[in-house]
């Protein structure tokens, strides 16, 4: 009874860390975007308000449409969370790892996709149907280079498990396997963009749907659902970002505050470094978006082949 | 049959009988042998005659020697039918459809006889299109089908996401290729044209200020100039003056949020919030100047309502050569960047000759190499004076409306800074005599977004009875269908920015 | 996973599922060259969790393809129709054959919770194995397996969100009103249990791991390697404890939302079409048109053609736009091939003349040939 007890604790208390920390990601986005811009801007917390305010509300429904639009943005981020579950965060482990869980990361977060496009369709606006046709197009690239991108760490740190993929001594790898792992979190980084509708791929702040990807495919949800929607965006910002940061900082000290102030500040940092991206450069024609993608998984064979040769093989 | 020419300049008014009266088939003929000699069909619009028939006028521009040719062809009241000129000459579409709405008048043979203002006819006959002003807009409106299961309408209006103003656009779609769009307005019909015969002198300079709301200065201009021209008045010098920095302070606060826009819409932040503020001070400058933002109740027939006192005028030019300053860094830095450029350069082009044929005016006419400013071509007010250089583009691209707009907000910056050195003297506004009657009068102004035409006619107890205005968005929504065909969907709103039409201003 | 880019510039749902097969087929192999390699490399945990996976997928294959084609037919039989542009919203009108071609849909891409998604990991962790067993080259083989599965699983969701999303989402295509009869028990009763076993392996994998491990064994005869049942069933287990986590979040998420929607307003009108006072059903999303932009991506691999009457001047006259993916193989080797055994088949016509005596002639000569090759 005591290790389940504990187990199910653990897990509660990573949800709750990753439910607390997530929009504050898009605060401090938006934050630098503002300072950018010349602006003071919203606060920092605004993201908590948006969705407060919106789980506040009541919710419009297209006569059109069935249980699926309205399941799926709980789905999704009921996936986007349990994927949450097997990513470690600085001083928190993963509450549930196993061997080939990257598998099961990567298929969660295809789970929330799929769903999120069929209740896109289920509108049967154009629009909306529209930002699903684009979302799996790109997704089905960005998957590409993640899936590279997970074996060339795997190649790296001999494990097939989020924790073992970035807890182990990352720090010792980048001395040896440096120029190879830069290439992994380029690579990375371009699929965190991606997948989280930022500039260059998707502009976030847009209003017209037209160009549109991610938001447009969530235009009919309203009050509660869209507050699922939007919360579960940000916890899947925050899970890839901090994979990207714990391969960037991989310093562990075995002082708990300190990984947990150097994770945080790296986060924050991660924030700026978007904020600045979408400050300082314009967003692609949207068909020039796969090129993007097929860079990133081009520097994800790239970094495969300095492993290939540099790691000994 | 000798034919008798009539010609006239911008902003001079005559005698209605003077006008022209030629057979249905001279004047068909007349109008296509002009165009195909490189000349221009300004306006085409109808009004009632003195036994109820319709009275069909055409203005003509050949912009290299500033002359307007002007004719008219009687069409019978019974059998209101003329065969149209839109195969021929598709620039005259929209003009044909509009007398067809305002006059029930059939063209026979238009490959595109649809409703334009959803509004009744003037004569009380039977509409071209039955129950139009009943149903619900767009009414039975045929939009252009492409057959195929596989494509996709997308229809997006007439609630925009975003504050502007509504209108209808019809997409076909093959995935993300536009095959064709068709765009249906009319929501904002207001009958400013038929109000503008019945209202007094008093309110007609408000309904004047009201066609467009971003182009106060420019219709409002050109009302004034009209009344008084048909009242022989000439206004002084100063007020001319005045008249063109209210002008140009409002072609740069638009050109500059224009430029603004277009980076909000690729995305790229700092140049979108730092034009918006640069457009905030032309419009503080505009404000100063006029009581209000956008020029509202500054010019009034006679000359202008509030001086520029000399105090003002330093602080103007200071202002002015400091905004010219950071423009030139912010342009720099948008127009440098990149990735700036990929989003703007080969997207949604408009070829000179398409250009041509749509009979596109203003900055889109121009980056499509069409080079015609009516500051220049037919120079008017302060224009005659002092001449601008005409911005030119030839690819017809976004990036080249992008780059027009910059041009322009450099040159008319340089004139303001010249002509605040130089105001001349005299009064503010002169009291108006009279409208002369059985007169006709006719003036082009060029707006920000191109060429304003208003047109009036009084009768014999002096009363206007006609009043025609069109503004440059009622040729150039055609343009933005043409640049978008076969382009991107996803590029739809930046081409849609670029050229930033009026929808009121097509309503009217 | 040139099958799942030909499935997905089909328009009509059984020669998409038809050429979905080929992209299974992938997998499948996949499976089996991770086994083979195995077996040369002498890692026969890798061999065995390669050939398990091929086997395992070989079965879930049948089970949902099955599912998938007759649920396929259950909507031709209702509809007359198998043209996916012809149809739309029929989950309200077809609910069983509609969630049963979800189930088998989700199951096909290999989401979690579905049997896919166990012999997909298979071969996911046989890959894997390879990359950390095998060669450099064995290495190089392995990871573009890898690749190459993760874009057959991302293009297999796009192909089905297509067919899933256009066929019984959205608004009918065709029909205003679509009074269509659902299947009857007799019709419904496989496509059930097809479902379930779906959902079984989905969520138990146990039984029939262990099974395909067997059979693999059977079938090339290496020993299942000690306590590899375990090595590849523990993780799956612990995977399933966080879909079942999943499920609770989801509960929670379900019972917060009725909460908060309890005291407040929920309306239900039109999907948003810009205030738009006659909206049609042409305008939706289109099948061609959702699957365009992958397939203009991997135009140069597939001969993806649009036919489109030229739009000419400013007022276009009518015109008709198809698409269509040529299939290569077709065109270019079995086409021609049945051409030509058709052609040579009519020059040899004169031999079948019809007449008794010819007949007899054939077979006297046939005798004496079989005689000659006797005595020699």
């Amino acid at each position: 009874m005591g290790p389940t007890i504990s187990a199910l604790m653990s897990i509660l208390l990573h949800l709750s860390v990753i439910l607390v920390f997530s929009p504050f990601i898009l605060g401090v986005i938006g934050k630098t975007k503002a300072f950018f811009a010349g602006r003071w801007g919203p606060p920092v917390v605004q993201p908590y308000y948006d969705i407060l305010k919106l789980l506040r509300k009541g919710s419009v429904y297209s006569t059109m449409t069935t249980w699926i639009f309205r399941a799926a943005p709980m789905i999704a981020m009921a996936a986007i969370l349990a994927a949450g579950i097997l990513m470690p965060f600085a001083g928190l482990k993963a509450p549930i790892q196993f061997w080939g869980d990257v598998v099961l990361f990567a298929y969660l977060f295809g789970l929330a996709r799929f769903f999120m496009v069929l209740a896109a369709l289920d509108t049967g606006s154009s629009f909306e149907g529209m930002g699903a046709s684009r979302e799996m197009t790109f997704s089905c690239l960005s998957e590409v280079a993640l899936f590279l991108n997970f074996t060339v760490l795997a190649l790296i740190s001999k494990s097939l498990s989020l924790s073992g993929l970035i807890g182990g001594d990352v720090s010792l790898l980048w001395h040896v396997l440096g120029p190879a792992l830069t290439l992994v979190v380029i690579s990375f980084f371009l699929i965190l963009l991606c997948e989280n509708s930022r500039i260059p791929v998707d502009d976030p702040a847009t209003h017209l749907e037209l160009t549109m990807i991610h938001e447009v495919m969530v235009l009919d949800h309203s009050g509660v659902d869209f507050a699922y929607i939007l919360y579960g965006n940000a916890v899947k910002l925050f899970i890839l970002g901090s994979f990207l940061i714990s391969i960037i900082l991989p310093f562990k000290t075995q002082n708990v505050f300190m990984d947990t102030a150097v994770y945080l500040s790296g986060m924050t940092g991660l924030a700026v470094v978007i904020g600045v991206i979408e400050s300082a450069m314009a967003r692609l024609r949207l068909n020039r978006v796969p090129y993007l993608l097929i860079s990133a998984v081009i520097l994800a064979v790239f970094a495969f082949i300095i492993t290939l040769v540099r790691g000994g093989f | 049959m000798v034919l008798r020419k009539f010609c006239i300049w911008n902003g001079q008014s005559w005698n209605l009988s003077q006008v022209p009266v030629f057979d249905a088939d001279i004047f068909r003929k007349e109008i296509l042998e002009e165009c195909r000699s490189g000349a221009r069909v300004v306006n085409l619009f109808g009004a009632l005659g003195e036994e109820g028939d319709i009275r069909m006028f055409a203005v003509i521009s050949k912009d290299d020697d500033a002359k307007l040719s002007l004719f008219s062809v009687l069409i019978s009241k019974d059998k209101s039918v003329f065969p149209s000129l839109t195969p021929e000459l598709t620039a005259v579409h929209l003009f044909e459809r509009e007398i067809a709405e305002q006059f029930g008048v059939v063209f026979e043979g238009h490959p595109w006889f649809k409703p334009v203002r959803y509004h009744e006819n003037f004569r009380n006959v039977p509409d071209c299109w039955p129950g139009i002003s009943s149903k619900p807009i767009p009414g039975d409106y045929p939009f252009f089908k492409i057959n195929g299961e596989e494509v996709h309408e997308v229809a997006v209006g007439p609630i925009h996401a975003g504050i502007i103003e509504p209108g209808h656009f019809r997409f076909q779609c093959h995935g993300e290729e536009i095959l064709h769009l068709e765009i249906q307005l009319g929501y904002q019909h207001r009958g400013i044209e038929k109000m503008m015969e019945e209202v007094t002198l008093e309110r007609a300079v408000l309904l004047a200020e009201s066609v467009a709301g971003d182009t106060v200065i420019g219709h409002v201009m050109a009302y004034c100039s009209l009344i008084e021209s048909l009242s022989d008045c000439v206004i002084s010098p100063r007020a001319e003056a005045l008249r063109a920095l209210a002008l140009e302070l409002e072609r740069l606060s638009n050109h500059i949020g224009d430029l603004g826009a277009l980076g909000a819409d690729i995305g790229f932040l700092p140049t979108a919030a730092y034009f918006g503020r640069l457009r905030g001070e032309f419009l503080n400058l505009l404000m100063e100047l006029s009581g209000n933002r956008y020029g509202r109740s500054f010019c009034r027939p006679g000359g202008v309502l509030f001086d520029l006192d000399p105090g003002m005028k330093d602080d103007f030019r200071r202002r002015l050569s400091v905004a010219k300053k950071e423009l030139k860094e912010l342009a720099e830095l948008f127009f440098s960047k990149p990735s700036v450029l990929a989003r703007l350069e080969g997207v949604g082009i408009v070829s000179e000759k398409t250009a041509r044929e749509l009979g596109m005016v203003g900055p889109a006419a121009r980056a499509s190499g069409l080079s015609y400013d009516v500051r220049t071509d037919h120079a008017f007010g302060m224009y005659r004076f002092r001449h601008l250089p005409i911005s030119l583009a030839s690819t017809g691209d976004v990036f080249a409306r992008a780059q027009i707009r910059w041009l322009e907000a450099q040159r008319s910056l340089d004139f303001l800074l010249e002509l605040l050195d130089q105001i001349p003297k005299g009064e503010l506004c002169k009291t108006v005599s009279p409208l002369k009657p059985g007169q006709m009068a006719l003036v082009m102004v060029e707006g920000w977004r191109g060429e304003i035409v208003h047109v009036a006619m009084t009768d014999p107890q002096s009363k206007i009875n006609r009043y025609k205005i069109k503004d440059p968005s009622f040729h150039n929504w055609d343009g933005l269908a043409m640049a978008v065909r076969g382009a991107q969907i996803s590029d739809f709103p930046l081409c849609n920015k670029s050229f930033n039409l009026s929808y009121a201003g097509h309503d009217l | 996973m040139g099958g799942v880019l030909y499935a997905l510039g089909q328009h009509e749902i059984k020669k998409l599922l038809a050429y979905h097969s080929i992209e299974n087929i992938g997998i499948i192999t996949l499976g089996l060259g991770m086994g083979m390699m195995g077996q040369a490399f002498h890692q026969d945990t890798v061999a065995m969790i390669g050939y398990a996976g091929a086997l395992l997928h070989v079965f879930n294959h049948a089970v949902f393809k099955g599912l998938l084609f007759l649920s396929a037919g259950s909507v031709i039989r209702a509809t007359h129709t198998g043209e996916i542009d012809h149809l739309g919203g029929l989950l309200r009108t077809l609910p069983w054959t509609g969630h049963l071609f979800l189930i088998g849909s989700l199951s096909i891409c290999g989401l979690p919770f579905f049997n896919g998604f166990i012999s997909e990991w298979l071969v996911y962790q046989a890959l894997w194995g390879g990359v950390f067993h095998f060669d450099i080259l064995g290495i190089i083989f392995s990871c573009l397996g890898v690749a190459a599965l993760a874009l057959i699983g991302g293009l297999a969701a796009y192909c089905f969100a297509k067919a899933f999303g256009m066929i019984f989402l959205g608004k009918n295509r065709s029909k205003e009103e679509s009074p269509y009869k659902e299947s009857d028990y007799m019709l419904r009763g496989p496509m059930v249990g097809l479902a379930a076993i779906c959902v079984w392996i989905g969520l138990f994998p146990a039984v029939m791991v262990s099974f395909s491990l067997k059979t693999a064994q059977t079938v090339t005869g290496i020993p299942v390697p000690a306590g590899l049942e375990k090595l590849i069933l523990n993780p799956l287990l612990k995977a399933i404890s966080v879909l079942f986590t999943a499920v609770i979040i989801f509960a929670v998420l379900v019972a917060l939302r009725k909460f908060l929607l309890k005291a407040r307003p929920v309306r239900e009108t039109e999907t948003w079409g810009c205030g738009y006072a006659l909206p049609s059903a042409r305008m939706q999303y289109t099948a061609s048109s959702f699957a365009e932009p992958i397939l203009r991506i991997f135009r140069t691999l597939l001969v993806f053609k649009v036919k489109t009457g030229k739009l000419k001047k400013h007022f276009p006259a009518e015109t008709h736009l198809s698409s269509s993916v040529l299939d290569v193989s077709e065109n270019m080797f079995f086409r021609p091939l049945l051409y030509w055994i058709r052609e040579l088949s009519g020059r040899l016509n004169w031999i079948q003349s019809g007449s008794t005596q010819r007949y007899l002639l054939y077979i006297l000569f046939f005798l004496l040939i079989l005689l000659i090759w006797k005595l020699n």
